[in-house]
């Protein structure tokens, strides 16, 4: 019986190391290889991945958010949190204090997060390109879609920071790695203006999906390239010339989405940020979040998760991107109902006698009104972080109500399915606008920018209070010589 | 592949009745091919980072170990046990694409040096004056009050380029001690360890010395420069730390060596009369006391991480009962 045990044992140990070689030799599971992308249906889902990676951006390597590049560098917020150390990269970038050695999150990470979505468009070109277009009906909107998707990300990344590697899906890897950043301000904008002319030339006005970029939303997207291209600059980034040709070739593009027919002003500000309303009348191209859609966190953007008013139970963190005097001055009005262009920051507005633009109670809570249009849950100063440091206003126009179906807590900071519009027709009548008075066209332009103030003078039905009364004392009106 | 070569030599040694006893033990590793991950160009977009073996490293080190065994007529029997060891290890080759994700920049690399080394800056106290801080090579954030960093590469500009390697946080030795002693019915032991001519971060001097917005912080702040109280190494307070001074310095280097006397036991053995065959009455302490440097502010020396829960002291007395 022991010899039996013994020879057993010897046996089994023949078998192991007999198998041993196929065993490490096997095919992974759970693992896409490039082999098993070639049908059209896989190809088409790398299209889908493509528009996937443009909301991709993460709370500290934002790619759509502009809070913080935008916002907080400006005078429109501050960081807010705790304290000034409180992601304290977000503090240097608020400061222009950029020799912190350590900017990992944020300035390297968003431009990593950008990368990830140009590659992801270079990956379907390629894919696309392969196929037959006899297999592949959607071939040349496809191609088309992806050229747009690349130069939404390369412009914001051109935004954020100016000189950066360009090229396209035919350079291998190792041509990409000696790629230089020391394209011309001019090359560098052609070279992505480029993109979205392919977009133009080869995408339909209408989409029969959603969400899909269009013609529309390519030219609407190259007039406001073209529109910081007008600025022209030195490499000490001062503008030295505005280039009329430039400003003129913005009007055209303005004028085709204008006179499309397409688009139009939402009836109240409100609705561009609230998700029942998305993919509204004013939307031209949004990134798509969904909540409820068979997965268990859903599709959600968190890069303004940390947004939220810190003292109030119903979010409970973490009371970044407050909003700042001078904001809140900026949206005083005076007796014609106009800006107080240049008198608005001589002191602090006194909201309880200056009249404001509605806007204001749109985009940040203050004590006392309506926080995101629920007039049961007003904001308060209790619910602010660190009011010693940031002040007592909150940002809101990004955030949603804790009762809002879109909204969703994932542990301490909070996502929101609400799409987040990229363009909208507000933006294209404005940066029209603002191409005919560089041009010498104010009688063009004024029209334009009334259609905007006249929308926002009828945006209050959703700011009443709980007594039925305003918060504010609202007086803006069209503005005329 | 990954290879290792690695050569032990070692003695182990009696005598005088095997009263003195011991064992040497020196041992030599390298291992070469070592498995890391190169960064990768964010251009190169998501999925291409792999492994390669590319790095080299050696280890050397040393463990010497002797004890003694006496006793006095019938009734005294000690045992007393001593042991210490040292290690070094030294990177010895590291290709170039994978640098940047190690200690070091351009001009000093890693190469030579251990994984536990520190790199960073020097300082050389704190500004006193603006006349200082004008007379000082140029630092972004210098000021009255603030850390002055050294200009380690004499070019007139305190910027990465003047950190360099600050020391490690390896231990010149680790040792440890033991006693067992009987007498008569009683019987005691007592064992100690600790690492000696070691150096590293304080977290806490982070706390108890500067200024954060976030967080509380320590009594140290009291103490902050001011023009009237310059006799200090606690920087100027202030929320906007724009000088940076979080950063890696020998500011936060203490001397981080200590002592731990771990386990004292003490025992008395009685022979009853019935039931048991023997009883042992014993109490027991842990982490009774131990010694650290002064200018190590944390309260336990082996816990070197932000949120150190101290190891608690722990006292025990019991009967070992047989039958």
């Amino acid at each position: 019986m022991k010899k039996n045990i013994i020879l057993g044992v010897f046996a089994v140990g023949i078998l192991a190391v007999s198998s041993c070689e196929k065993e490490l030799d096997y095919t992974p599971t759970g693992v896409l290889s490039s082999s098993d992308l070639t049908s059209p249906k896989a190809i088409d889902g790398l299209v889908t991945s493509a528009y996937a990676a443009i909301g991709n951006g993460d709370m500290i390597g934002p790619i759509y958010s502009n809070w913080v590049y935008g916002s907080v560098r400006s005078d429109d917020t501050y960081k807010g949190g705790g304290g000034t150390g409180d992601v304290g990269e977000i503090d240097a970038l608020e400061h222009y204090n950029l020799v912190q050695p350590t900017m990992d999150a944020f300035v390297t990470r968003t431009w990593r997060n950008l990368f990830k979505s140009i590659s992801r468009c270079n990956v379907a070109l390629r894919a696309v390109t392969g196929l037959d277009e006899a297999a592949y009906p959607e071939k040349k909107s496809r191609l088309a879609e992806l050229h747009f998707l690349r130069a939404h990300s390369y412009f914001t990344m051109k935004l954020l920071y100016k000189n950066i590697p360009i090229f396209d899906e035919n350079v291998s890897q190792e041509e990409i790695l000696q790629i230089s950043n020391d394209l011309s301000n001019e090359e560098s904008w052609n070279k992505i203006a480029a993109d979205f002319q392919y977009a133009i030339d080869n995408l339909p006005e209408v989409q029969p999906e959603l969400a899909r970029a269009n013609k529309l939303a390519a030219q609407a997207y190259l007039a406001k390239l073209r529109l910081y291209q007008a600025y022209e600059q030195d490499v000490n980034h001062k503008v030295t010339n505005i280039n009329k040709s430039r400003l003129q070739e913005v009007v055209n593009l303005a004028k085709a989405v204008v006179s499309s027919g397409k688009y139009s002003l939402s009836p109240d500000i409100a609705e561009n940020f609230l998700p029942e309303t998305e993919n509204g009348p004013e939307s031209i191209f949004a990134i798509q979040f969904s909540i409820n859609d068979g997965t268990t966190a859903g599709r959600m953007s968190y890069e303004d998760g940390l947004n939220y008013p810190h003292g109030a139970s119903q979010y409970g963190c973490c009371g970044f991107h407050a909003g700042s005097q001078n904001l809140v001055n900026a949206h005083t009005t005076d007796a014609n109902g106009w800006p107080n262009f240049d008198s608005f920051n001589n002191s602090i507005a006194d909201l309880s006698i200056a009249t404001v633009d509605p806007r204001l109670d749109h985009t940040i809570g203050i004590d006392g009104h309506p926080y995101k249009y629920d007039n049961t849950l007003p904001f308060s100063n209790s619910w602010v972080r660190d009011a010693g440091v940031y002040g007592n206003f909150h940002t809101m126009r990004f955030q949603q109500a804790a009762s809002s179906g879109s909204y969703f807590k994932l542990g301490p900071f909070m996502g929101t399915a609400k799409n987040y519009d990229i363009l909208r027709f507000d933006d294209v009548l404005l940066i029209l606008a603002e191409a005919y008075i560089q041009l010498g066209q104010q009688d063009l332009a004024l029209p334009l920018i009334n259609q905007v103030r006249e929308r926002a003078a009828n945006s209050t039905s959703k700011l009443k209070k709980a007594d039925g009364t305003f918060a504010s004392k609202y007086n803006v009106k069209a503005i005329h010589k | 592949m990954e290879t290792t070569d690695e050569i032990n030599v070692g003695t182990d040694f009696a005598f005088l009745n095997n009263k003195v006893f011991g064992s040497f033990d020196y041992f030599t590793r390298k291992t070469t091919g070592i498995l890391i991950t190169p960064p990768v160009a964010a251009t190169l977009g998501e999925g291409q980072t792999k492994a390669v073996n590319g790095a080299s490293k050696s280890n050397k080190g040393w463990e010497f170990m002797a004890g003694y065994r006496g006793s006095a007529g019938n009734d005294l029997k000690y045992n007393i046990t001593a042991n210490i060891t040292h290690f070094r290890d030294k990177i010895t080759e590291l290709p170039e694409n994978v640098r940047p994700a190690y200690a070091g920049n351009i001009d000093n690399t890693i190469i030579g040096h251990s994984q536990f080394d520190i790199f960073g800056y020097k300082t050389d106290g704190l500004f006193q004056s603006q006349a200082d801080v004008e007379a000082a090579p140029t630092q972004i954030g210098a000021g009255p009050g603030r850390i002055k960093y050294v200009d380690i590469n004499d070019d007139g500009v305190i910027n990465s380029f003047d950190q360099t390697w600050i020391g490690t946080t390896l231990p010149a030795a680790e040792y440890g001690l033991r006693l067992d002693m009987t007498y008569k019915k009683l019987d005691i032991s007592v064992f100690g360890s600790g690492v000696a001519g070691r150096e590293g971060f304080d977290v806490y001097t982070v706390f108890n010395n500067l200024m954060r917005g976030r967080e509380n912080v320590g009594p140290g702040v009291f103490n902050g420069w001011t023009p009237q109280n310059t006799d200090t190494n606690v920087p100027a307070l202030t929320l906007k730390d724009n000088n940076g001074e979080g950063r890696t310095s020998d500011y936060f280097i203490v001397n981080t060596s200590y002592f731990k006397l771990r386990n004292i036991q003490l025992g008395y053995n009685i022979t009853p009369k019935a039931i048991f065959s023997n009883l042992r009455i014993y109490g027991m302490a842990d982490n009774l006391f131990w010694t650290k440097s002064k200018s190590y502010l944390s309260p336990d020396p082996e816990r070197i991480d932000l949120d150190p829960v101290p190891i608690p002291k722990t006292f025990t007395f019991g009967i070992n009962a047989s039958f």
